[in-house]
């Protein structure tokens, strides 16, 4: 039998109404309950009118043991309390509670500092380049580009006035030293290269050297037996193509001959009557001008020697 | 960007406790946000549309860095060196112990706990949105809610019994 069974019984175990086996059970949780034995001890004891020293937190002893944990209870409605969200009679217990219990209170002082402390900690300023790497990371490509491209401009800007300064031979010198220093230096991977081609050359310069002839008068050889052929077989036609155009050119220019000479009258017409301040003058030479323009074009452009060799197409 | 640069990078920091996974995983967020700009309501609360975009990257970051060796954990000493933007200086250096002694409760609680704390109180956010965003039922949020605060209270008052008095 537990605490709770326990007083539910305790009435009839006061008016000895309890049944054998219920009563058993009561008293052997008697034995081991300390509380219930002090609680049933009271209850025997007739009021003679002194006072009763009653067990520390009787009160909320009972209670726990009745109603649960009175400090869990308001905790589950202690952020509701804090928040000003809980009714008025819920609100009253807690406070209540609040009154009586150090631990809870502090947790109701710890709820409300950390509601106004929480709420400033949302916004944590990242640094000045934030901004400039987040756009940079969302341009196209093409603008990416065109911004390196525009600080390789810079640098191109830039090396002129550099090598302009007196020091740049030196410093060329420096840094030339350095890199031949770093490439072909002791315990490097490249140590020793210099040397063996040195030592390679020295060993058979001149079969070396009449191989490399031998092969270069080969490879001309080769080219020009190609270009060779290659005249061979197209030289001829090229030609006849070449005579083919330059005789149409000139009997396309001859037959603008007449039409030359009508330009050129026109002109001088044109030319006297400006001289002469005539405007219907001017005006008939310009109209003759115009025409006379229209039929070179076309005595230019016309094929009338296909014409002639293919009277069917007209 | 510039207005709600130091909110993203706030989210991003108190999710994943350090500061350069934070601004990497806060560029992230703004170039996703800047790609999903045609999902985005105009009449919407950009703010619970922007966590809930930054929340699933901080996710899948952090799922990553559970696969890779642990990182050094200094959250509370880090955090004590960045500069919040809204308090002024002087209150800032005034309230900085105290959020010292906030971080490390924070660190200390489990992860449901913790997140609670950073969207609800920290960011924000509504009951009904972070059921939303969370997808769980408004009562297990409100009720989650509660219990973290509660958490977050005791630790606080257990590092430093004099918090709030």
């Amino acid at each position: 039998m537990d605490c709770r069974s326990f007083l539910d019984r305790l009435e009839a175990l006061l008016d000895e109404t309890l049944g054998d086996d219920a009563g058993r059970a009561a008293e052997e949780h008697l034995r081991e309950c300390a509380d219930c034995r002090q609680l049933v001890e009271l209850a025997r004891t007739e009021p003679d009118g002194t006072a009763i020293d009653l067990p520390d937190n009787l009160t909320g002893s009972i209670l726990e043991r009745t109603s649960g944990s009175a400090c869990e209870t308001a905790r589950d409605r202690l952020c509701d309390y804090v928040d000003g969200s809980l009714s008025g009679i819920d609100a009253e217990l807690v406070r209540l509670h609040l009154d009586g219990c150090e631990p809870c209170e502090g947790l109701a002082l710890a709820l409300v500092s950390l509601a106004g402390e929480l709420p400033t900690m949302a916004e944590i300023e990242p640094d000045s380049a934030f901004v400039s790497d987040v756009v940079a990371r969302t341009v196209p490509w093409r603008r990416r580009l065109a911004r390196r491209l525009e600080k390789l401009t810079a640098i191109r800007e830039l090396w002129p006035r550099v090598v302009r300064r007196p020091r740049f031979a030196l410093e060329g010198a420096y840094v030339g030293t350095l890199v031949l220093v770093l490439i072909f230096g002791p315990n490097l991977p490249l140590a020793g290269v210099p040397q063996k081609a040195i030592d390679m050359i020295r060993a058979r310069p001149l079969v070396e050297s009449e191989r490399a002839r031998d092969g270069i008068a080969r490879f001309e050889g080769q080219v020009v037996s190609s270009a060779r052929d290659i005249w061979e077989a197209t030289g001829g036609e090229v030609a006849a193509g070449s005579r083919r155009v330059a005789t149409d050119l000139a009997q396309r220019y001859e037959r603008t001959d007449e039409t030359r000479s009508d330009l050129g009258r026109r002109v001088g017409e044109l030319v006297d009557a400006a001289r002469d301040a005539d405007p219907g003058a001017a005006s008939t030479a310009l109209r003759g001008i115009g025409s006379d323009l229209g039929t070179l074009w076309e005595r230019l452009a016309s094929n009338e020697s296909e014409e002639r060799d293919n009277p069917v197409r007209r | 960007m510039r207005r709600f640069q130091a909110r993203i990078y706030g989210l991003a920091f108190h999710y994943l406790r350090d500061s350069e996974e934070a601004r990497d995983v806060a560029q992230e967020i703004f170039i996703q946000i800047y790609r999903k700009l045609d999902s985005f309501r105009e009449n919407e609360n950009p703010v619970p549309w922007m966590l809930r975009v930054g929340r699933n990257l901080c996710i899948d970051r952090l799922r990553r860095l559970k696969a890779r060796p642990p990182a050094v954990d200094i959250p509370a000493e880090e955090a004590s060196e960045l500069t919040a933007s809204g308090p002024s200086p002087e209150a800032a250096a005034e309230t900085e112990v105290q959020r010292r002694l906030v971080y490390r409760a924070l660190d200390g609680m489990t992860d449901k706990n913790r997140e609670m704390i950073l969207l609800k109180e920290i960011q924000g956010l509504k009951l009904d949105e972070i059921a939303t965003l969370l997808k769980e039922p408004l009562g297990t949020i409100k009720s989650r809610s509660n219990r973290a605060r509660i958490e977050l209270a005791t630790r606080v008052r257990a590092l430093d019994p004099s918090y709030g008095a």
